[in-house]
């Protein structure tokens, strides 16, 4: 009766499938054993609080760890930077690699900054093969490849990586709530199934915060011709978006304070949603996790490298050769980065020749 | 029905169910990455609890697969389920450009195939649960009634009632929608109208 609903040709769900089903499968086995220890855990916490701390360390190194070459440990009160990866699907490191941002993070003055990197922008592959979207370079050349060439881009040693699957992403938005954003014109994804028409401050819930950072195919109404379109900007607008969420979801880490139970529950999302280098330490990791906690969301610092147009690939990104070193220095350096919104978009690209799509574009929604 | 014998192995049983739960999911959904994503998701707890599952392992996986498709829906709480059709199809005047289907024709139920994929979740989701796992496995999975039967471990009876119910139930709200759900069974249908 809903055969007219049916995939014409369906794809073969061949090894990579069974591969994938076998992998979360297994580490949805390895979960519920961690939920049965905490039943434990509740008969220590009557015990005494050092139990659950016990628990949360041993919980800590269980956590997905993948050696990177070149990145290792940061002592203690140093600023840290790290890769952050956002990705599909939890497993291993993927080859494709659909959010890439750069957080530097100061525990000691407790400031942070986000850089992120366009998935289109051209980069020279680390094995000299030629110019490659970034986006790609984990598939040809692994993570270690990808963190080189992040440091030549940007100039700053990496230290850690951190993969982020994007269920981790929404669950922690749900639990802290939602994110409230402005939103001043209605927005669509025919894909993702987002609608979103009352305008002004909203609540978002985690799907639909994911939808409107991630889908290339969000669409916003044009009031003039009451129509629908695809915006054009709409990779630079996604990252804006992303960078507006990942700060959100940074606040909902800290969200509870960092008591026992709270901490409990963060490992325990940790687990289950982050990919992290080997060298990133259960101390190290902890100490990442408080200082992001205590960050106070709206002293985070944010901003997109700044590109133009390839030379030879209009469809491609290259970092804007006059524009980025000066972003790169100050998020390098802690000082003030472009801010978000309105004001970016007007101020720095507006000389003559600027092409539009050199513009940040700003956020579809903006923190309320 | 004794599903205490020879059960068989998730390796075995893999194609068939991986194949069954990505039907299922594309029927909901309609695009394809995201049905690949349900089945993986329905396969890998299948997989993590293939002692508890075996034995029924088609209805489990039918309907685990539903409720995810149906789960990752019901979270935007502002997506156009209730909208008409209509203007659903109007809003996706955009989203014509299905490779292979350039065609006039191919827009409109491209159009009509999203609209009514969001009423189809929606009317699932108030079905009773009984009743929405038999219409999953009758009318998404295209079970024969008797595997159904056979899938469910309960009296034919049982099916033929959560059946009826179900898809009168979803005759109403889609209805409007989509002709051939109206249209096939004509007694049946003849009944809902008189009682309605």
């Amino acid at each position: 009766m809903f055969e007219h609903l049916d995939d014409p040709r369906p794809p073969a769900l061949g090894a990579d499938f069974r591969r994938a089903v076998v992998a979360r499968g297994r580490r949805r086995r390895r979960h519920r054993r961690m939920a049965g220890a905490a039943g434990v855990t509740v008969a220590s916490l009557l015990v005494g609080v050092g139990g659950v701390y016990g628990r949360i360390a041993w919980r800590a190194d269980q956590i997905e760890r993948v050696d990177v070459t070149g990145t290792g440990p940061v002592a203690a009160g140093e600023p840290m930077t790290v890769l952050v990866l956002g990705v599909d699907s939890e497993e291993e490191f993927l080859t494709v690699t659909d959010t890439i941002m750069l957080a530097r993070i100061d525990p000691g003055a407790g400031t942070a900054g986000l850089l992120s990197l366009p998935r289109d922008l051209m980069v020279d592959a680390p094995d000299g093969s030629g110019p490659v979207t970034i986006n790609s370079v984990v598939a040809g050349a692994g993570v270690e490849g990808l963190v080189s060439v992040v440091e030549s881009q940007v100039g700053v040693p990496v230290d850690h990586v951190v993969q982020v699957g994007f269920d981790g992403f929404v669950s922690l938005i749900d639990d802290a709530g939602g994110i409230d954003v402005w939103v001043d014109t209605a927005v669509r994804d025919m894909r993702s199934g987002l609608f979103v028409d009352e305008l002004g401050c909203v609540t978002l819930d985690g799907e639909e915060a994911l939808a409107l950072a991630r889908s290339r195919s969000v669409e916003v109404l044009d009031a003039a011709t009451g129509t629908w379109v695809r915006d054009p900007l709409s990779d630079l607008r996604r990252i804006e978006t992303q960078r507006t969420a990942v700060v959100a979801m940074a606040s909902a880490l800290g969200e509870g304070g960092l008591d026992p139970m709270t901490l409990d529950q963060r490992v325990d999302w940790a687990l289950d949603h982050l990919v992290v280098d080997a060298g990133l330490g259960r101390d190290e990791l902890v100490r990442l996790g408080r200082a992001v906690a205590a960050l106070d969301p709206s002293s985070v610092r944010s901003a997109s490298l700044p590109v133009v147009p390839h030379p030879t690939d209009e469809n491609r990104l290259a970092a804007d050769p006059a524009a980025a070193p000066a972003v790169v220095a100050a998020f390098v350096e802690g000082g003030p980065l472009a801010p978000d919104g309105p004001e970016a978009t007007a101020a720095p690209a507006a000389g003559p020749g600027a092409d539009p799509r050199a513009l940040p574009g700003g956020s579809i929604v903006e923190p309320c | 029905m004794d599903t205490t014998g020879d059960r068989p192995s998730f390796e075995e049983r893999f194609d068939a169910l991986a194949a069954i739960s990505y039907k299922v999911a594309y029927r909901l959904v309609g695009e394809r990455a995201e049905a690949e994503d349900l089945a993986q998701e329905a396969m890998a707890r299948a997989y993590a609890s293939w002692r508890k599952v075996a034995g029924y392992d088609e209805a489990w996986v039918i309907r685990v697969t539903t409720n995810l498709a149906i789960g990752r829906w019901r979270k935007h709480r502002r997506t156009v389920v209730s909208a008409d059709a209509s203007a659903l199809a109007a809003r996706g005047r955009h989203d014509d450009q299905r490779p292979g289907r350039g065609h006039l024709a191919g827009v409109a139920a491209r159009q009509t195939d999203v609209a009514e994929r969001l009423e189809l979740m929606a009317a699932l989701r108030s079905l009773p649960r009984r009743q929405r796992e038999v219409v999953a496995l009758r009318y998404l999975a295209d079970m024969p009634e008797a595997a159904v039967v056979a899938a469910l471990g309960c009296a034919p009876g049982t099916v033929k009632v959560h059946s009826h119910r179900g898809l009168a139930a979803l005759r109403r709200q889609l209805g409007h929608l989509a002709p051939h759900v109206t249209t096939v069974d004509p007694e049946e249908q003849g009944r809902v109208r008189a009682s309605g």
